[in-house]
This record gives structure tokens, C-alpha cells and sequence, in this order.
């Protein structure tokens, strides 16, 4: 019970961020120069009267209230430029399916393959195994995305064409998923090898061996339990990002996903969309953290939520 | 033929990889200790108390590296022993406690569990028998309400109540020998006196050889038969604990003995600590190691180690200028 008033009053204070985020956003968006209908340049009155229609030509305090209005009764409104008319929420909920379908892919790619090796660098510290993952994790966080998914491209679908570029062809996931999950793969790897190796070095450690216990349990279930608590606090911002979609990923592939919507929103000055994706972005976020605050209590007997 | 002794430690050397040599840390120490005796090893920090110690059960750092010597334990070495032998003995026929009990417990593992864990290892209790085992052993070294507590985290201890767990995990199997590594350095001095009082009672009641590693002469000076007072690496002087404590020969340990509070000493007579360092063990040559801090250091100090002489039966030291009164007594 004592753990269910403590996730109430963590909702509460996760309602209250949202709140901040939301008028953050709503009064720097409204500083970008321009506005969505400035595209209609060849009819000034047409702009007014759209203007007008939707209530943008009112004080700027009244637009926040009517947003805030209408955001209370679950009203996000809908789309004035990228998909005129249509419910912003819909369009959020659309996108996040692409995105999340990829991103769970990704995620579950980066976690099978980012802690392992992690493990193995830091079990076999400063020998081959160990070389080797580090030379291709610290590639792999230094090179920007765009560039993956270029070198992806051309090697893969130009040169060797054995896969589509197209997003919508059969095995046309394949490549954008790699784009995402590269970066916390390479991410996972160091941070896991460098949580095994403060753990290495703990005290408790010496304490398992001088009773006889084996390596195996040594390091299997006493080292490995410990080192995984850092990693829990990452995947929680972590999941969040692969799962609203890496931008790049989404614009270099096509996929008609969240990341590509909130950068292609922000362009065309889509007041709806840019607060929906960000308030959807930002709940996601919270949620996330949440969660893995969560998991972490499990893990951990320390931690109790406060 | 030789007596067996329950352990026995013959010129064990050890020394550390740093970044381009070798850098010894134990050089060539011998000692030995029977069924029921209390070994105290006493020394500054930085001696050699700890490494020489964690030899014993094969568990130094990965940059140690032991270069000569043996452990007989119970006749048998333990230093040839394969990672499966030795498991064996740890925890089993010999136990350690440890200097940190806030580091030394797994925060994510409740204390009966890492109890119960050496249990299963080397026993063929169930389940049940097992749980009352443990409820026995936290009983038996004071933790109150044991049922509850063996279920709690390490967290939900204080240092003192660790420690006492840390206490009942080393003698859950009964040990031949316990390795009590500064168990109370970490600890406030009320508490100290009860983890010393609990360990003499638990000696007394299960007969077990105990060493006891401390830095300050007062904490053994109840509970020790013998003692072996190390410097840079060796033992400079080792006795009964009546004639480390009355009739020391070394200069190292009456400084040692000066340090330490006696409760009858009037106000005027001050504590006198031992000035200076301990030498970096990469610079030392032939000399005698403590000579650069030595009030009674003789030109020969400085060129030549001294030979261990025998004061009388069990008492030995290392020492030029206990030479020379020797020479001069003319025996
Ligand atoms: N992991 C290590 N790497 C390198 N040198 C070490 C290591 N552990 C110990 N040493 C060296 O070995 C020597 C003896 O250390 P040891 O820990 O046995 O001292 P101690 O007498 O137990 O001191 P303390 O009272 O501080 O516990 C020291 O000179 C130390 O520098
Ligand atoms: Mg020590």
C-alpha cells in the first residue's frame, strides 16, 4: 500500500512537469518567427482569415488558456498544415505505432547485444575480447547517425541491393532498425563494462570468495546483479528515445513514424502537432523513468521511492 | 619427526605488479599457530598485516602475485591447491571477517541468504535446518529478534550488527581457524570492545584458532596468546603476548606500546606516536627497515638487515642494536 500512495504522489509531480513542459513550449513556439500559414503569401487576406478561424489572431494568453481548455478534456485539437484537419491526437497515436515497432525491435537488438559484450569487455579487462568491443563501441558512438544510415544505404540497397530502401518493401525495417539501436548498443557496452568493473573491485566480492563460493556465483549472481542497477537508470530515457523514433532513422528511411512528424512539424510551423508530439514525447519520458524507478526498487532493497 | 601445527606459514614473500616492476610487499615472513591459539599480527598500515594474511585463503588482488614460500595448513600446502580445493577450505576449515563491514556484505542480498549461501556450498542441510542454523548463529553473536533480521538487507544493520553477521557467516561451519582482519578498526570504541569480548567468548565455546590483525597493540593485548609485530613486509618481532608486551626488544615495538592508551597512565604522560613514515618498499635496499626512523640507529643499520636472534624460548627479533647488548652482556 505504502508503495501504491508513493507512485500516486510520483504521478502527481509527473502531471505538474507535463504542465511545465507544456506552457514552455507553447509560449517558445509562439516566439519562432512566422506561423503556419504563412505559406498562403500570395493571399494576405486569406492568411487573416485563416488566422482568424483558428484564433490565432487573438492575445497570446487566450490561445494558451483555450489550449490548456481544451487539453483538460482531452482535446489536442487538430493538424492546420501537415495533415490538415485530422485530430492530432490521431495522428500521434498513428505514428507512435510505426515508431514503437521499430523501436522495440531496436531496443530488445541493443539490450541483447549492448550488455553482453559489456560483460565480456569488462570480465576480460585490457585482453583481446575487450579490445576489440572497445574499438568498435567507441566507433559506433562517435559516428553520427545520418552517416550510419548513408553507409547502411549505399552499401546495403545501392551496392549490394540485397536490401529495399523503401521503408514499405519487405525487409525494409532491417536497416532503420540498425540505425537506432547502434548508438545504445555501443552505449550499453561501455556503460556495462564499466559498471562490471567498479563491481569487480567491491569489497562483498572478496567476502562470496572467502566463503567458497565458486566464480560462477561470484561473478554470475553477485557481480552481474550489481552492475545491472546503473543500467536499469539508462533504460528507462533510453527506451524513450528509441521509442518516439530516432529523427534521422525516420527521415533517411522514410518511415512515416513520431520523430519524422515532430521534426517536419517544427518546420512547417504545425502549432497543434509540435505541442502533441512534445507533450506526447515528454509522457513518454516521465512514464519511462517512473517505470524504471520502479524496477529499480526491485532490484535494489536501497532505494525506496521518495 | 616435526610437529604438525594447524597452520603454518614458511617465508611466504609476495609482491605487487605496479606500472613497470615488481614491488615487494611481504619478504619471506614465517610463523606458525596451534589448535585453539590466538595469533595477534600487529603493525602500522601499510605492512603487510592484510596481504600476508589474505595469502592464507589465496585471495589477493589480481595484481599480487606470490613469490615463494608456504601455507601448510593442517600439513598440507594450500598454495598448490586448484580453485576447487581451496573453495573447499574457505568459508569451511578456515573463515574470514574483514576490516569494512559496510563494504563487505552484498547490499542486494538479505544477510541470511549470504549466510545461508556457505551453507548450501558445504553442507547437506535442507531447507529448513538450514534456516534454523542460521537462526542459531545469529543468536549465538547477539543479534537480536533473528527470525526478523536474517530476512532484512545489510542496509537495515548498523556497522556493529554487520559486523556481528559478518561474525556468525565466518563461524557458521564451525572453522579450524578464524582470520579476523582489523574486524573492529571500523567501529566506535563501545562497539569495538563487545565484537572483542563476542570473539573471546566464541573462541572459548567452539575452540578455534583465531589471528587477529590489528594496528593497535591495546586491542589484542586481552585476547592474544601470541604476537607478531610486522614492518615493511617482515616480522621484526614475534612472542608469547608476555613478552611482547613486558620485555620487547625492538625499538618498533616499544614505540608501538607507547602509542597505546593504558588506563592507570596519569595525565602528564603523554601518548607518544612514532614519527614518521613507513620507507617506500620500491627503495628498499639492504638496510634494516626501520632505521631511518629509528632513535637508536648505529652506522651498521643503515648498511646491513639484522639477524633474528632468540631472546628466549618463543620470543625473536630482528634488531642491531638488541645485537649488541647481546655482544656486550657477552654471551
Ligand atoms: N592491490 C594492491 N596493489 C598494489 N599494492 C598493494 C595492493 N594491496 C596492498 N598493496 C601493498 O602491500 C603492502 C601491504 O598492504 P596491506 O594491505 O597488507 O597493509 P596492512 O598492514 O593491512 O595495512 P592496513 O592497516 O592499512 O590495513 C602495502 O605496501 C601496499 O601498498
Ligand atoms: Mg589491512
Amino acid at each position: 500500500m505504502e508503495l501504491f500512495q508513493k507512485i500516486i504522489k510520483r504521478v502527481l509531480l509527473a502531471v505538474f512537469s507535463l504542465f511545465v513542459i507544456v506552457t514552455i513550449t507553447f509560449f517558445l513556439m509562439n516566439l519562432i518567427p512566422g506561423d503556419p500559414f504563412m505559406s498562403e503569401k500570395a493571399n494576405p487576406e486569406a492568411q487573416a482569415a485563416l488566422r482568424a478561424k483558428y484564433g490565432l489572431d487573438q492575445p497570446i494568453y487566450i490561445q494558451y488558456g483555450k489550449y490548456l481548455n481544451g487539453l483538460l478534456h482531452g482535446d489536442m485539437g487538430n493538424s492546420y498544415v501537415l495533415q490538415k484537419g485530422r485530430a492530432i491526437s490521431t495522428i500521434v497515436t498513428e505514428s507512435f505505432a510505426v515508431s514503437m515497432s521499430l523501436g522495440i525491435r531496436a531496443l530488445i537488438l541493443a539490450i541483447l547485444i549492448g550488455v553482453p559484450l559489456g560483460c565480456i569487455a569488462g570480465l576480460w579487462k585490457n585482453k583481446v575480447p575487450d579490445a576489440c568491443i572497445r574499438v568498435i563501441s567507441a566507433v559506433g558512438i562517435s559516428v553520427p547517425g545520418y552517416v550510419i544510415a548513408a553507409v547502411l544505404m549505399l552499401l546495403l540497397a545501392v551496392q549490394l541491393r540485397v536490401l529495399p530502401t523503401s521503408y514499405n518493401r519487405p525487409g525494409g525495417t532491417v536497416m532503420p532498425i540498425i540505425t537506432l539501436s547502434l548508438y545504445p548498443t555501443c552505449y550499453l557496452i561501455r556503460l556495462t563494462r564499466a559498471s562490471i568493473l567498479e563491481v569487480l573491485n567491491q569489497d562483498y566480492l572478496r567476502t562470496e570468495r572467502a566463503k567458497g563460493m565458486s566464480e560462477r556465483v561470484v561473478i554470475f549472481v553477485h557481480a552481474l546483479k550489481n552492475s545491472l542497477i546503473p543500467i536499469i537508470t539508462y533504460l528507462g530515457p533510453l527506451t524513450a528515445s528509441i521509442l518516439t523514433g530516432g529523427f534521422v532513422a525516420e527521415s533517411v528511411f522514410n518511415v512515416p513514424g513520431l520523430g519524422r512528424y515532430f521534426v517536419s512539424a517544427i518546420n512547417s510551423r504545425d502549432y497543434t502537432l509540435i505541442m502533441g508530439t512534445t507533450i506526447f514525447y515528454a509522457a513518454l519520458i516521465i512514464f519511462m523513468n517512473l517505470v524504471c524507478d520502479i524496477l529499480y526498487q526491485v532490484v535494489d532493497p536501497r532505494i525506496k521511492l521518495d | 619427526m616435526e610437529k604438525t601445527h594447524l597452520l603454518e606459514v614458511r617465508d611466504l614473500k609476495v609482491s605487487f605488479a605496479s606500472k613497470k616492476t615488481e614491488v615487494p610487499a611481504i619478504q619471506g615472513i614465517s610463523y606458525y599457530l596451534d589448535e585453539g591459539e590466538v595469533l595477534g599480527i600487529v603493525g602500522e598500515s601499510g605492512s603487510g598485516k592484510s596481504v600476508s594474511s589474505h595469502c592464507i585463503l589465496k585471495l589477493l588482488p589480481e595484481n599480487g602475485k606470490i613469490q615463494g614460500g608456504q601455507i601448510l595448513f593442517e600439513g598440507k600446502d594450500l598454495l598448490p591447491m586448484n580453485a576447487k580445493q581451496i573453495a573447499d577450505i574457505r568459508g569451511n576449515k578456515i573463515s574470514m571477517i574483514f576490516q569494512d563491514p559496510m563494504t563487505s556484505l552484498d547490499p542486494l542480498f538479505t544477510v541470511g541468504h549470504q549466510i545461508e549461501e556457505s551453507l548450501k556450498k558445504h553442507t547437506n542441510l535442507n531447507k529448513k535446518q538450514r534456516e534454523e542454523r542460521i537462526i542459531k548463529l545469529l543468536d549465538l553473536v547477539g543479534i537480536n529478534q533473528p527470525e526478523k533480521r536474517m530476512k532484512q538487507y545489510p542496509h537495515e544493520f548498523s556497522g556493529g550488527m554487520r559486523q556481528r553477521a559478518m561474525i556468525a557467516m565466518a563461524l557458521s561451519l564451525g572453522p579450524k581457524l578464524l582470520i579476523a582482519d582489523e574486524p573492529t578498526t571500523a567501529l566506535d570504541v563501545t562497539i569495538q570492545a563487545q565484537i572483542i569480548e563476542l570473539l573471546k567468548r566464541l573462541k572459548d565455546e567452539l575452540h578455534m584458532a583465531i589471528i587477529f590483525i590489528t594496528h593497535d597493540l591495546g586491542v589484542v593485548s586481552d585476547i592474544c596468546d601470541k604476537i607478531i609485530v610486522m614492518y615493511a613486509g617482515e616480522i621484526i618481532e614475534s612472542g608469547k603476548k608476555r613478552q611482547i608486551f613486558y620485555d620487547s626488544r625492538h625499538p618498533y615495538t616499544e614505540g608501538l606500546l607507547n602509542s597505546v592508551p593504558k588506563i592507570e597512565q596519569s595525565r602528564q604522560e603523554k601518548l607518544v606516536p612514532i614519527e614518521g613514515n613507513p620507507p617506500d618498499m620500491q627503495l628498499l635496499g639492504s638496510e634494516c627497515p626501520f632505521s631511518h626512523r629509528c632513535g637508536y640507529a648505529m652506522n651498521i643499520c643503515a648498511r646491513q638487515k639484522p639477524p633474528k636472534l632468540t631472546v628466549e624460548e618463543g620470543h625473536e627479533v630482528s634488531c642491531w642494536k638488541y645485537y649488541r647488548e647481546r655482544m656486550e652482556s657477552g654471551e
